[in-house]
């Protein structure tokens, strides 16, 4: 098996990403980000008595065809089959890191689900803070954090521009 | 519009179905082990007779978070022979068991997560003996 770097973006990079979890009333909760893509590093610490644990911090990204962007939905959701309520609804820490519906690879370190908002403000003199009605969204970017222990032989699917051959 | 002591009465009533959280787990553990031995036990004592056996007990403990109830699950586990074959596989079966399993049940919510399994040398060089110890996160519902 050989791993190269193609040096160039493709379509086949962008995936459909999940964690799947659980939470304290059994009910399956799943965190999905659309046409996500890897847009980390490859930054392996080699170190004695530790093994090789690699970040991928895959980011969801937006479906725009037209110049202008008009459909402002993020690239996420996340999904319950059941509404649970009180101390059921608290999700538990441990899930499953899923690629295109395939569990990708054993983790180590848990994992992160962010959405980054960017917020801009239209201030006016004499405003002594934010004003309802003046607070724009200009942006946001939603992330999946996985650290996997097991990734060799799914370099291709975990990273971006990389081609496993045989 | 509620009658004003609705509220006392179910703060009454999840009090108490949180007072029998202990029983209710008790339950569950016997329940979840029966499914794989037949001679478990609470408390102490009954294991001397009988081999492969599996006793455990429940030790309470405060790890800070006001809303978990936490508990420390201890298994005893023995079984008679020279070799420790049997006793490893019960200890694996045990922890495979129960790690970090979720079983929310109508009154508690659980969750199982390892700690440590150890041997207990016993006076009986005849007698294995393991000890399997878990902790448990538990809200009540």
């Amino acid at each position: 098996m050989k791993i190269t770097s193609t040096g160039i973006v493709t379509d086949a990079d962008f995936k459909e990403i999940e964690w799947e979890g659980v939470d304290h009333g059994g009910s399956p909760v799943k965190i999905k980000l659309h046409d996500a893509i890897n847009l980390g590093n490859i930054d392996w610490t080699m170190a004695e008595k530790n093994d090789i644990v690699q970040e991928v911090v895959f980011t969801g990204c937006y479906d725009n065809t037209d110049a202008i962007a008009s459909d402002f939905t993020e690239p996420w959701e996340i999904e319950t089959t059941e509404t649970n309520s009180g101390a059921k609804e608290i999700i538990l820490g441990a899930g499953k890191f899923k690629v295109g519906g395939t569990t990708v690879a054993l983790t180590r370190g848990g994992g992160k689900f962010t959405s980054e908002k960017s917020f801009r403000e239209i201030n006016a003199d004499g405003d002594r803070g934010p004003v309802k009605g003046r607070i724009v969204l200009d942006g946001a970017r939603a992330s999946l954090t996985l650290n996997a222990l097991t990734f060799l032989t799914s370099m291709d699917t975990l990273n971006t521009a990389v081609n496993v051959s045989a | 519009m509620k009658p004003r002591h609705f509220h006392l009465l179910t703060k009454e009533i999840t009090k108490t179905m949180a007072s029998e959280r202990t029983n209710d787990l008790k339950k569950l553990i016997q329940t979840q082990l029966k499914t794989k031995y037949d001679n478990v036990f609470f408390g102490q004592g009954q294991q001397a007779k009988m081999f492969p056996s599996v006793v455990f007990n429940l030790r309470s403990v405060d790890l800070g978070d006001l809303s978990r109830k936490d508990y420390i699950l201890e298994i005893d586990v023995w079984t008679k022979g020279e070799s420790t074959y049997a006793i490893d596989n019960m200890t694996d079966i045990i922890c495979d068991l129960l790690q970090a399993e979720n079983l929310p049940q109508t009154t508690i919510l659980p969750v199982f997560y390892l700690i440590d399994s150890r041997a207990i040398l016993d006076e009986d060089k005849e007698i294995n003996h393991r000890l399997i110890r878990f902790q448990v996160q538990l809200y009540d519902v």
